[in-house]
This record gives C-alpha cells, sequence and structure tokens, in this order.
C-alpha cells in the first residue's frame, strides 16, 4: 500500500475526522442562538457566515494540524519511513503522500464553510448574492493555500522532533499570522519601531485570508484584478515552507 | 472487611461528592461564589492596558467597515476617511503608510477595500454599532484610566445616533453619568501617573457638560459650581503629579509622541475649564437678573 492510501485509511478509520464536517457544516446552524440572532432574526445570516468560517479555521487548526502532526511522528517512530524508504519510495514522496492525505481531509473544510455560508447565509438581493457567492469561493482558495504548507511542516517537524512539537509549531505559526501579526502592527503604530517594523514585515499575515470582516460587512468580493496578486503572496510563503518540510522531514527511526 | 474494587470506587466517588456539595454550599452561602470575569486578572492591569490601546484597531475597523460608509453613502460625497468618530487614533498615519505601496499594504487594501455599493441595510447597521459599543466597552474595563478610552466611550454612550439605545436619552445619560464619576474616582487614586487625573479631569467636564446642557429645571447653580471644583481638583491633581513626574524622571520615561499627548491634552481640558466657567458665570448672572 503507499504512503498516501496508508495516511488515507487510518485518519479514516480512527473516525475522529467526522467531528470536523460536522461543526463546519452543521453546528452553525444552531450557534447562531447564542448570539444576538436569538432577539433579533436579522443578524441570523452574518452570524451563521461568521459561525462556520470560524469552525473552519478552528478545525483545521486543532484537527488538522494535530493529525498531521499524529501522521509525521508515526511515519518516523513506528520504521514505517523506514519501510517505504527500503522500498523505493523516496523521503520526499512519501512527505509529499502524506501531506496530499492529510490536505484531502482539511482543505474540503474551507470549502464546506464557503457552501454553508452561500446555502444559509446568502443576502436577499440578487446583486449582493452574486458577489457573496464569489468572496466566499474566493476565500476557500485562501483557506486551503494557508492551510496546506501548514500541514507539511506539521508533518515534517513532528517527524523529526514529536507530534507535539509538530502540532504546536503549525498552530501556533497560523495563530500568530491570524492575530499575533495584527497586534504586533498596532505596537508599530503606536511607537515607530524599525526592528518591529522588519518582523511584521516577514511574518506571514494569515490574516489577509480571514474572511470574517468581509462577509459581517457585506464588503463584497475582492477585486478580482489584484486577488492574484494576494494569490501569488500566499503561494509564495507555501513554496517556502514546502522547502523547509523537506529539509525538516526525517523518515529514519532516530533523528 | 475487604471492599470490592466498584465499592471503592462508589465510595471514593459520593465522599467526592458529599464534600463538593458541603463546601460548594458553604461557600456559596458566604458569597465566595460572586465574581466579576476578569480572566488573568487583565483588566486595570498593565497589560490591559496594552491590549486596550490594541482594541482601538477593531473599533476603528467596524467604524469605517459599516457606519462611517453608510454616512458617506448618505452624505454622497464618497469620501470614506473623514475621521470624526470617537476615539480614532492613527487612521491618518495609516493612509499615509499605505501611500507607500509596500506589498502588505497593497493586500491589505486589497482585503478591506468595499466592492459592494449598497450600504449597509438599518439592522446591519445596528449590529455593528452593537459590535463598536462592546468593544469600547471592554476597552474601557481594561483601561479605566486612558483616556481615549474612556472619551470615545463616553461620545458614544451620548450620541443619539450612535448608541445602540438610541431613542432612550434619559438612560443613555445616566449611564454616562455614572461612568464619568468612575472615572474620575479611578483617576484621581493613581499616585505617581499623571495621566489618569486628566482622565479624572475629562469625566469631570463631561459631567459639567451634560448638566450644562440639560434642560433649565434640573440646572441648580450650586451642583454647577460643585462640579467645577471637581473639575479644579482633577486638574490640579494632574498639575501636582505632572510637576512630580518631572522631578523623578517619570516623564522622561515616556516616548515623546506620550509626553506631546499628555501636554496637549492638559492644555486643552484647561481651555474647556475655562470656557465652562464662563458659561457658569454668565448663566448664573442671568438668572439673578431674572430674580
Amino acid at each position: 500500500m503507499s504512503p498516501f492510501h496508508l495516511t488515507l485509511r487510518t485518519i479514516h478509520r480512527r473516525k475522529s475526522w467526522v467531528i470536523c464536517p460536522f461543526v463546519v457544516g452543521i453546528l452553525p446552524f444552531a450557534l447562531p442562538l447564542l448570539s444576538a440572532a436569538s432577539e433579533n432574526p436579522g443578524l441570523y445570516k452574518p452570524a451563521l457566515a461568521q459561525a462556520t468560517w470560524a469552525m473552519a479555521w478552528i478545525s483545521a487548526i486543532t484537527w488538522g494540524f494535530f493529525s498531521a502532526a499524529q501522521t509525521g511522528e508515526k511515519l518516523s517512530r513506528s520504521g514505517l519511513g523506514e519501510f517505504f524508504r527500503a522500498a523505493g519510495i523516496r523521503p520526499a514522496r512519501q512527505l509529499s503522500a502524506t501531506w496530499l492525505a492529510c490536505l484531502t481531509f482539511t482543505a474540503p473544510l474551507g470549502l464546506l464553510a464557503a457552501v454553508v455560508s452561500i446555502l444559509g447565509a446568502s443576502p436577499a438581493l440578487a446583486d449582493e448574492r452574486s458577489t457573496w457567492f464569489v468572496t466566499n469561493l474566493q476565500y476557500a482558495l485562501l483557506f486551503a493555500l494557508v492551510i496546506a504548507p501548514l500541514l507539511a511542516i506539521a508533518i515534517a517537524s513532528a517527524s523529526r522532533f514529536g507530534a507535539i512539537a509538530g502540532f504546536l509549531g503549525s498552530a501556533g505559526l497560523t495563530l500568530y499570522g491570524l492575530y499575533g501579526v495584527g497586534y504586533l502592527k498596532l505596537l508599530g503604530s503606536v511607537e515607530d519601531h524599525p526592528f518591529l517594523s522588519s518582523i511584521i514585515g516577514i511574518s506571514p499575515h494569515y490574516h489577509l485570508a480571514d474572511p470574517t470582516e468581509r462577509l459581517r460587512y457585506k464588503m463584497g468580493a475582492i477585486d478580482p484584478t489584484g486577488y492574484p496578486l494576494l494569490v501569488a503572496y500566499f503561494l509564495g510563503i507555501a513554496l517556502l515552507l514546502f522547502a523547509i518540510s523537506r529539509a525538516l522531514f526525517n523518515t529514519r527511526t532516530t533523528a | 472487611m475487604k471492599l470490592t474494587s466498584s465499592t471503592s470506587t462508589l465510595l471514593l466517588a459520593l465522599s467526592g461528592l458529599g464534600l463538593w456539595t458541603f463546601a460548594g454550599g458553604q461557600l456559596s452561602a458566604l458569597g465566595s461564589f460572586h465574581a466579576t470575569a476578569n480572566p488573568l486578572g487583565i483588566h486595570g492591569s498593565p497589560y490591559g492596558r496594552t491590549l486596550a490601546m490594541a482594541l482601538q484597531a477593531p473599533i476603528d475597523r467596524d467604524w469605517h467597515g459599516g457606519i462611517e460608509i453608510h454616512q458617506a453613502h448618505s452624505q454622497n460625497d464618497g469620501d470614506h476617511h473623514h475621521c470624526d468618530h470617537p476615539g480614532c487614533q492613527g487612521h491618518q498615519e495609516e493612509q499615509q503608510a499605505t501611500d507607500q505601496v509596500g506589498l502588505i499594504e497593497r493586500l491589505e487594501s486589497l482585503v478591506t477595500t468595499r466592492t459592494n455599493p449598497r450600504p449597509p441595510t438599518p439592522a446591519h447597521q445596528l449590529y455593528l454599532r452593537g459590535e463598536i459599543e462592546s468593544k469600547l466597552r471592554f476597552a474601557y474595563q481594561l483601561d479605566p484610566s486612558h483616556y481615549g478610552n474612556y472619551s470615545a466611550y463616553h461620545h458614544f454612550l451620548i450620541q443619539d445616533d450612535l448608541s445602540t439605545m438610541a431613542g432612550d436619552h434619559s438612560t443613555r445619560i445616566a449611564l454616562a453619568t455614572s461612568l464619568a464619576r468612575q472615572t474620575i474616582a479611578n483617576g484621581l487614586a493613581e499616585e505617581t501617573d499623571p495621566r489618569p487625573a486628566l482622565t479624572a479631569a475629562a469625566a469631570a467636564y463631561n459631567l459639567l457638560e451634560l448638566s450644562l446642557s440639560a434642560a433649565s429645571p434640573a440646572r441648580n447653580p450650586e451642583d454647577l459650581r460643585q462640579q467645577l471644583e471637581a473639575l479644579d481638583l482633577c486638574l490640579s491633581r494632574h498639575a501636582a503629579l505632572f510637576d512630580e513626574s518631572l522631578r523623578n524622571g517619570f516623564f522622561d520615561r515616556l516616548s515623546p509622541l506620550r509626553q506631546e499627548e499628555m501636554i496637549t491634552r492638559g492644555t486643552f481640558l484647561k481651555k474647556l475649564r475655562d470656557a465652562a466657567a464662563k458659561s457658569i458665570d454668565s448663566q448664573l448672572r442671568l438668572q439673578t437678573s431674572q430674580h
């Protein structure tokens, strides 16, 4: 069995993946009841869109990175990596195969969030509805672009340093890119600091892929002429992280 | 007698449950469970102050992303960047930064530019106003002695078209009054930093302004005079702490930006105080001439 099929089957067998489609696809319909939407029905749609996207991110950061890290650790600690190596599968191929298997479970979460948001929370006006559709798809692609290389980092660093390091590394980097950079930037604007500005400059700005505010304000789709630049930015980060993953990835039982 | 495994487990569970219920009941009776939510003691702490400053950005976004867009549309001027909302800090700087067009700035402007030509609906606006209000309240709780936090929250509460309690004038005024009193108490309690006394002075001035703008039967000359005295007390407290801070080096440790901010606010409040004193005098003269 190839590393791809093996990982796919292992994750599938563990069954914990079921939680993710549940919290992204079903739970958001109940969550708005906790918000002010129970008093004001007009708020139900924005609350639903916010909930489903938040759940997609949370699921990817927690379950997605954790199962990727677990897979990476198993591969090196159990001797499976060495076995595949002996069978002629190079480490780079092992990494890409296990990564693809993890991605198969995680990337669709963004798409599912987009579908829930489109089906359940589309605005009533026809022109707003069509831009809502485009906005959600744009962010589903950005979601996959952000999560994909971080899964590879989780697998690779777990194969070398263990599952906890793999999970915390990717989750920490994502949370830093989503929220930490924003706070750093704010501190930078309060007090001018060249060192801080350069740190901010080289940080991954994952908050650019967070659709919450765009959807909440119904700001419309991202300008299609500028969107490729955004894709290129995340693709650049992805390629760099893939390179780091390849360097980190380890198939031997003793690192 | 030897206990079986399940009996000892049951015994353990029952004794635990018993002790828990007993102790819980006692603690509840003593009122020990009454606690205001303050995770990690962050409210009012030095970390809270930094966080409160950091919160100004999301407040700005709610404003510029929602409410202001609507106003711009209704005025039909298409300009989304006039900053007249309470507590807007550094937006002009942000504008200047985007003029330098770094990659990140370009990407940020891409994801924050509104392409939807329609303004938010009234229900949507109410939702956004609610979001702003809860963030302003949170920022105030984090650092009640911060000038910007207090002033922004106060301004938000008293404006008819901003607060979520639009229309309920008396509740909003009562809320703003108690907020100001709390801020004065808080600001005067500080013993080294001269800035909280300025916040207290701003609160004292706001109280005075609320009384001056109230309908005339509610205006009592004695109250006005007392409120002016409270304002004077805050300003003299600030002046004393300011002199002290110059002597003990506290002032020098502040960044030039913060130093300038404090001095400008101090001068501004003194001007406001003089204007208020004049207006009280003229009102009192008017009242005595009427008698």
